[in-house]
């Protein structure tokens, strides 16, 4: 195996716009590594052959970057539009829930006390995550200059925090009058704790580029 | 025992001597374990590159041999946060010798 198959077989996963740095470290140390064994007084072909096992294994080498680099699959999903389809079906839900409250005005009064104060909790968390939804629609239409970094913290940090308040708010409602508030809510706020949670790895990995 | 876990402190360690860069660093954690902590490509440029990241190392890039060198020099966070790894080290160390010491 020489230097340029080990690179390219422990870097095949990581982005393009990470290789340059991290080629350049690596062959300095390999460089660092044959020049080491030269003045040992081996031979040139065997210096290179032993700078070459001291490189290790490329699978474990190609772990540990793409655990602090980023990788194709990150790169790909940095620059496709999933936040702003997120906002979009986001706002879909909502609006469903707003046509559901007009069309059944009197869902919420049924109940007695509790059910009115539940419906608060979800007035209040229909119209401030309608209008924070809209405002990141908004932001990705008039494309605002923000990293990529501020951008998907903000996101996910509120999927976070809907997802944790709503699943609670979901409870306090009785479930068989209000299916469909209740399905397509918690399938919208579920998946958005699950979409947060894939984000973390990433946004550690964009924290140093923003 | 995690020895990856162990890395970023015992770099850091190194680079109280004085700038270096990822080859020497590397050799001298060698060299001070007697060769028992051999960290590869794979473990050593991740973990400087995460220090740095979290500005614990700075890095400066110079021109030697026609080759562009990545130096890396301890932060006066870095060196805070090496003390504080020290006396963790040294408390943990000392309550396991305390333990497997007295075993014999």
């Amino acid at each position: 195996m020489t230097f340029e198959t080990w690179f390219v077989f422990a870097t095949k996963k990581i982005a393009e716009s990470e290789l340059p740095k991290l080629r350049n470290e690596l062959e300095n140390h390999f460089l660092d590594s044959i020049a080491a064994h030269l003045q040992a007084g081996r031979s040139r072909v065997e210096a290179e052959r032993q700078a070459v096992l001291e490189l290790g294994d490329p699978t474990g080498a190609a772990r540990g970057f793409e655990h602090e680099y980023l990788t194709k699959r990150d790169w790909r999903r940095i620059n496709t539009p999933t936040i702003f389809s997120r906002s979009i079906a986001i706002l879909f839900v909502l609006i469903w829930w707003g046509f559901c409250e007009a069309i059944m005005p009197n869902l919420f009064s049924v109940f007695g006390d509790k059910a009115n104060s539940t419906a608060s909790i979800f007035r209040f968390m229909n119209i401030s995550s309608f209008a924070v939804h809209g405002l990141l629609l908004l932001v990705q239409i008039l494309r605002v200059r923000i990293s990529a970094f501020q951008w998907r913290l903000c996101s996910a940090s509120l999927d976070a925090i809907l997802g944790i308040a709503g699943f609670f708010a979901l409870t306090l409602m009785p479930a068989p009058f209000t299916l469909p508030l209740w399905i397509p809510w918690m399938v919208i706020l579920l998946s958005g704790i699950a979409y947060s949670q894939s984000e973390v790895p990433l946004l550690r990995k964009l924290r140093s580029r923003a | 025992m995690n020895l990856k876990g162990s890395l970023p402190a015992l770099i850091l360690e190194t680079l109280t001597r004085g700038p270096s860069h990822g080859y020497e660093i590397a050799q001298t954690i060698k060299r001070k374990s007697a060769g028992v902590l051999d960290f590869k490509e794979g473990t050593l440029y991740p973990a400087l590159h995460a220090l740095e990241r979290d500005g614990l190392i700075s890095a400066s890039e110079s021109l030697e041999n026609g080759r562009t060198r990545r130096t890396y020099t301890l932060t006066e966070k870095g060196l805070k946060n090496l003390e504080q790894e020290r006396r963790q080290w040294q408390a943990y160390s000392g309550a396991i010798s305390g333990i497997l010491g007295g075993a014999s």
